[in-house]
């Protein structure tokens, strides 16, 4: 049996100052997949890099390809066309199998073994080191995400949190060049979900693993990744730092899926645009017919007669603080997000101002 | 739900009352092809309705027994003298009348009249004629174990009552010591053993599997008449290797309608039935004035092969046959 | 939640299926043991005893093995490969089901030997099977469908993603399939193990055709030819034993296995694997099984059919085929009648009592037929003698044995009935009764139906009950391709046998259709199995969101390069 995998000594290195400066771990050029003739492709001249020690997120809606891309990366599937290389080397031609790859991979639901205890599914992976460097490698692994108590247990005796936490001890424990994680918190409830985040998102780090994260919920894509790839129809739409892409969506479909986004449609003349909120200051200058993105927080209620007249539609009270969805006068509903502290009763006449410049998107469907 | 519940309840109820109806009840050791034409004549003419519950001899004996007194058995209708012996014996049967018993051969009817012999058969050596030659067979069944060239090619029937009634026979003549020396001395030449089935015995002859078989007489008949390469041979004559063996019907004492069992039981000696057995089966009649088919020996011939073993001796020496098997790990 | 101690009137039922069970057995026990002591020491100490347990053993443990090797690549084939059609395969590997174990023996010696069908079409002597081989050949072709239908459902069933992690961790396809794959397959093994097992126990047609001396067999012979019961009791008595061994040995095996799906969510269909040049290699694998588990015993029956003469296996056939469906219909009522109560008892409370109450189902079940036939013959004598030979007391020895056939489904339907649904009903208004009548039997009745019908097919087939139990003149199809088997009037026996066969195969069908439309993706086994099957249910399926794609774009319009490995259902993420 022979290994081709790598085996690198974990770094120390904390989050990179550029990754674009480091070497490429991962390199997908003009991938492409369709599961069956006839159908529409899932992954459309798919072109990507992840540099070493990044910290990835593929974000899109259901369907917009981003599950099968990485289990094209894992080797799960065969790509019809294009290249993928990991460490430099193609795993395409000749296709590798996924045991070739030195890919790790925790799955939505975990995958553990149910047959074997918590240490059995981590050592699972270490056939390939010398015996009595076993167990050693495995406890260092599980203590990485705190279960060496837990190590005799089976996984249905365990909570979802902390299958979890064994699913991600598993697959770094052969120390993967690449991490891959599909959807690995969806199965948490809210809170546990938040600091199963920032506790995986340390682990790797300290790890100085790369790794790419599929998502769908745009607060995780924003919190975990050092870059985000937003993608649609098996194709990248945007991908940059996280506050870039949330900041200056680059379309109408990313600045509506990553986070609420009030699109008004106007005409944009340099730093300004004429819409139903009135004359509105751009970002960033454009010009004709353009679409305007204005986030929820970024308008706010005002007793300035100037303000924009709407009417109050619904409330949603969040504790700290209130997301309304209000009408204009031209029937087009917006949402304001605003501090909890006032409550204005639904169906009450309001006006609203914009707090921010907003940003102008071409008008493409 | 309730309903289907009644329903079923209902036909429950219906089962057990149709069972409880009076009819004559026939415990048959004989088999469906030889019992239902004589039953289905024998209802006609009388209009008496009769049910038949088939099994082997052993099975209606023990059955008889376990049912005791609550027996809903009115008629034993048995396939050897053992198994109507062993129930005589135990006092389960009725004498018969000298009506039934007239006209019928003195030669197997029990001094007790206990039970009514209603056919006789022979126990022979059937033989492959492709394989075998007549004049190499010895001529007791006492030296067939001797015959180590047919050592994997013998078939019998351990099972079968005949068989065992053959066995008693032998410890009769022989004593316990011989048959058991024969027994050993057979199981040496690994025989096949067919169970209870003497046709499958001589379908597995034809299909090449055995050479010689132990079985009756009519068996052989009967396949002859679809010309399978199989030949009757009978050991020299009084060997015991040719015993003659009656099958026989009685009623038993726990009958409640021994009126018309005594009328069933002279149907089965009726020139109608006796010349249906003999033409189904080729089993010899046990009453006069039957014509016989040219391929059979006559009875006269034929009895003169078969040793004089008193058939009131068989019964009790059943139970040792049995257990002689047993011993040898057959049964 | 209903109370935690179920109602009494619904315990009765149980408390009848125990002691309709134990009671005979216990009588069957005092029997063997009442003999005298010198009698015993000579019947415990024969030779023969020992002969008889090494023949039983061995039979059973090569019949184990034969239809593993049988329906674990079957079974394989059928969930995890792109060969189809996959219903040609489910068919393979449950139609052998409706054929009992002594038509396909029948049908296999009348194939064989000189003169035999094989010879008379061919010229080509095939060897007549017998013996220990014989045996196992027969049991092992007619009984592998028990596991083939376990393991293909445990194979849909298993998630995917335990064999992608294994192959992710380094593992080969055939590593992966021997580390992971296997021991998932455990559970699901050891209970249609437990099954094949419980059959062969208690088969004595087929090893009595074939001539292997087994401890059924042996009863049997001692039934039918020694005028002695009290040997026949000692060995049904030794037979027991052996089953409950059997029983210990499988709780045992199974305890401590923990394969219930670990984690939440979705799950996608199994990856099937394409054969490439190992294709031809399965057809012929499926050929053969084909041809000696269907082809050849139907081929043969309609053979022999021609040849039939005696005109009395003619006329004995609507009758024979009335008497069957008859009782095979009132069993099946009465079975899911006795059944709902102990299923509803087993799903709906907890606690050591509802268990206990629905494990006294498989009591029965796993009592080999001729002993508990034996035993009911013993008893209902000595102590109900209005019973003896009586139709009531074949229909209650059909659903004491039965039972547990029909408990599963109905447990499964009413596990899809919730206490919810019946909670709702009540505060619509309903009565309790009402509630039961128009909420819980509504949602119960598909369950209800298949328990009905998995009890009329193995009425059917049932031969040792029958045998022993039928009342006086009461012919069955069984009894009478028994009957003729026995005698080696194969002809005679044909038309009863295709009969039966026919109405098995029907049946067979019409069951899998059911269950193909109530669970698509995994069909269950059709026999629910003493511990119940811990075969983790299928969740539903994940929605399959449309795929998003306005446009169909040229970059990717090529054909992919490996066809064959398209899976079944388009995936989205």
């Amino acid at each position: 049996m022979t290994h081709t995998r790598s085996h690198r000594p974990a770094r120390t290195a904390g989050p990179a100052t550029d990754p674009l400066t480091r070497p490429a771990t991962l390199e997908l050029e003009g991938v492409c997949k369709r599961y069956a003739p006839g159908l529409p492709p899932v992954v459309d001249d798919l072109n990507l890099q992840v540099h070493s020690g990044e910290l990835l997120t593929l974000l899109g809606p259901s369907g917009c390809g981003k599950t099968t891309t990485l289990r094209l990366i894992a080797g799960l599937e065969r790509p019809d066309s294009g290249e993928i290389r990991i460490d430099g080397r193609s795993v395409t031609a000749p296709f590798a199998p996924p045991e070739r790859r030195g890919v790790g991979l925790v799955f939505q639901d975990y995958a553990l073994f149910p047959h074997l205890t918590v240490l059995g599914n981590v050592l699972f992976g270490l056939r390939h080191l010398p015996r009595h460097d076993r167990l050693p490698r495995a406890r260092q692994t599980l203590s990485l995400v705190g279960l060496t108590v837990f190590e005799t247990r089976r996984p249905d005796q365990l909570s979802g949190g902390q299958q979890q936490r064994v699913a991600l001890a598993r697959a770094l424990a052969p120390r993967p060049s690449l991490l891959l994680l599909d959807e690995p918190f969806s199965n948490l409830d809210a809170q546990l979900r938040h600091s199963t985040r920032q506790e995986v998102r340390a682990i790797l780090r300290r790890a100085g693993t790369t790794a790419i994260l599929v998502t769908h919920d745009q607060e995780e894509a924003l919190a975990f990744s050092d870059r985000l790839v937003v993608m649609r129809g098996g194709r990248v739409e945007q991908s940059g730092p996280p506050h870039e892409v949330y900041a200056r969506p680059g379309t109408a479909f990313v600045a509506n899926f990553l986070g609420r986004s009030n699109l008004l449609g106007g005409t944009a003349d340099r730093f300004m645009a004429r819409t139903a909120l009135g004359v509105l200051p751009l970002s960033e200058a454009a010009s004709g017919p353009v679409l305007v993105s204005v986030r929820p927080e970024h308008l706010t209620f005002t007793d300035d007669p100037q303000g924009t007249p709407v009417t109050i539609v619904a409330r949603e009270f969040k504790g700290h603080d209130v997301t309304y969805t209000v009408r204009l006068d031209n029937n087009q509903e917006l949402l304001v997000h605003v501090p909890g502290d006032t409550v204005r009763p639904e169906g009450s006449a309001a006006r609203v101002s914009v707090t921010h410049p907003a940003r102008a998107v071409p008008s493409s469907g | 739900m309730k309903r289907t519940l009644l329903a079923v309840t209902a036909l429950l109820l219906a089962g057990t009352s149709l069972a409880q109806t009076r009819t004559l009840t026939v415990y048959s050791g004989r088999a469906k092809t030889f019992v239902d034409p004589v039953v289905q004549q024998f209802e006609r003419q009388t209009g008496i309705r009769v049910n038949v519950r088939y099994g082997t001899d052993a099975q209606l004996v023990a059955a008889i027994r376990e049912e005791g007194s609550k027996s809903p058995a009115d008629v034993y209708w048995g396939n050897s003298v053992g198994a109507l012996g062993e129930l005589a014996e135990e006092g389960k049967f009725t004498k018969l009348g000298t009506a039934l018993t007239r006209n019928v051969s003195s030669d197997y009817l029990p001094d007790d009249r206990s039970w009514l012999p209603t056919t006789v058969r022979f126990r022979t050596l059937a033989y492959h004629t492709g394989k075998i030659k007549p004049e190499t067979l010895p001529d007791s069944i006492l030296d067939l174990p001797k015959m180590t060239s047919l050592k994997g090619r013998i078939g019998w029937t351990v099972s079968y009552p005949s068989f065992q009634d053959f066995l008693a026979a032998m410890i009769s003549r022989y004593g316990e010591a011989t048959t058991r020396q024969w027994i050993e001395g057979m199981k040496a030449l690994q025989p096949r053993d067919y169970k209870t089935s003497n046709v499958g015995m001589l379908e597995a002859m034809r299909a090449g599997e055995i050479d010689v078989a132990l079985t009756n007489h009519y068996y052989i008949q009967r396949v002859n008449r679809l010309s399978y390469p199989i030949d009757t041979y009978f050991f020299k004559n009084g060997d015991i290797g040719n015993l003659g063996n009656a099958t026989g019907a009685a009623i038993l004492k726990t009958s409640k309608n021994s009126a018309s069992a005594a009328r069933f039981l002279s149907a089965l000696v009726a020139k109608d039935a006796q010349t249906f057995f003999l033409s189904v089966n080729f089993e010899y009649p046990v009453t006069g004035n039957i014509l016989q088919p040219t391929t059979m020996l006559p009875y006269s011939d034929v009895s003169k092969r078969s040793p004089r073993i008193d058939p009131t001796a068989l019964p009790k020496n059943i139970d040792k046959a049995q257990k002689l098997l047993r011993d040898a790990g057959l049964l | 939640m209903n109370a935690r101690r179920p109602h009494l009137l619904l315990l009765l039922p149980a408390l009848l299926a125990v002691l309709g069970v134990l009671l005979p057995l216990a009588y069957l026990a005092l029997r063997a043991l009442g003999a005298e002591g010198s009698e015993l020491r000579e019947i415990v100490f024969r030779a023969r005893n020992l002969e008889l347990l090494a023949n039983t053993l061995l039979l059973t443990l090569g019949v184990l093995a034969g239809t593993t090797l049988i329906a674990l690549p079957l079974a394989y084939l059928a969930a995890r490969t792109t060969l189809r059609p996959r219903r040609l395969l489910m068919l393979l590997g449950v139609l052998p089901l409706a054929i009992p174990g002594y038509v396909g023996a029948y049908a296999l010696i009348a194939a064989s030997g000189a003169g035999g069908t094989i010879d008379a079409l061919t010229g080509i002597r095939w060897p007549g099977p017998g013996g220990y081989w014989g045996a196992l050949g027969v049991l092992t072709l007619f009984t592998f469908p028990y596991l083939f239908l376990n393991l293909h459902a445990a194979l849909r069933a298993q998630d995917p993603a335990l064999e992608d992690a294994a192959r992710l961790l380094g593992r080969t396809p055939w590593q992966t399939f021997r580390e992971v794959t296997l021991p998932y397959l455990r559970p699901a093994w050891l209970s249609g193990a437990l099954l094949i097992a419980l059959h062969v126990l208690g088969d004595f047609s087929v090893v009595s055709l074939m001539r292997f001396p087994t401890f059924s067999a042996a009863i049997y012979q001692q039934y039918t030819a020694a005028y002695d019961r009290v040997y026949s009791a000692w060995l049904a008595l030794a037979l027991l034993l052996v089953t409950a061994a059997a029983l210990l040995l499988e709780a045992r095996l199974m305890r401590g296995v923990r394969l219930s799906r670990v984690s939440p969510g979705g799950t996608r269909p199994p990856r099937t694997v394409s054969l490439g040049r190992a294709a031809p290699l399965a057809w012929a694998f499926l050929g053969v099984l084909a041809g000696a588990a269907l082809i050849v015993p139907l081929g043969t029956i309609g053979y022999w059919l021609r040849l039939e003469t005696n005109p009395f296996a003619w006329s004995g056939l609507w009758e024979a085929f009335r008497s069957a469906l008859g009782a095979a219909a009132i069993a099946a009522v009465t079975t899911t009648a006795l059944a709902f109560p102990l299923a509803y008892i087993g799903s709906r409370h907890s606690g050591p009592l509802a268990r206990l109450t629905e494990r006294a189902a498989y009591l029965g079940y796993a009592t080999p037929p001729l002993a508990f036939a034996l035993a009911l013959v013993f008893f209902t004598l000595r102590v109900v003698p209005s019973l003896y030979q009586t139709f009531t007391l074949l229909i209650a020895a059909y659903t004491l044995h039965f039972l547990a056939e029909a408990v599963g489904p109905v447990r499964t339907s009413l596990q899809t009935a919730t206490p919810r649904l019946e909670e709702a009903g009540r505060l619509l208004g309903l009565s309790a009764a009402q509630t039961l009548r128009r909420v819980t039997i509504p949602l119960v009745r598909p369950g209800l139906l298949v328990s009905a019908a998995f009890v009329f097919l193995s009425v059917l087939k049932e031969l040792p009950l029958t045998l022993l139990l039928s009342p006086i003149g009461f012919e069955t199809l069984s009894r009478n391709v028994w009957a003729y088997t026995e005698e080696a009037q194969y002809a005679s026996a044909a038309p009863y046998a295709l009969a039966l066969a026919l109405s098995g195969a029907l049946l067979t069908l019409l069951i899998l259709r059911r269950e193909d439309r109530r669970a698509p993706r995994a069909s269950r086994p059709p026999v629910s199995t003493p511990p119940p099957a811990p075969i983790p249910p299928v969740p539903t399926q994940t929605d399959s969101a449309p795929l998003r794609h306005s446009r169909e774009d040229t970059a990717c319009g090529s054909i992919p390069r490996n066809p064959s490995a398209v899976p079944t259902r388009v995936r989205s993420d």
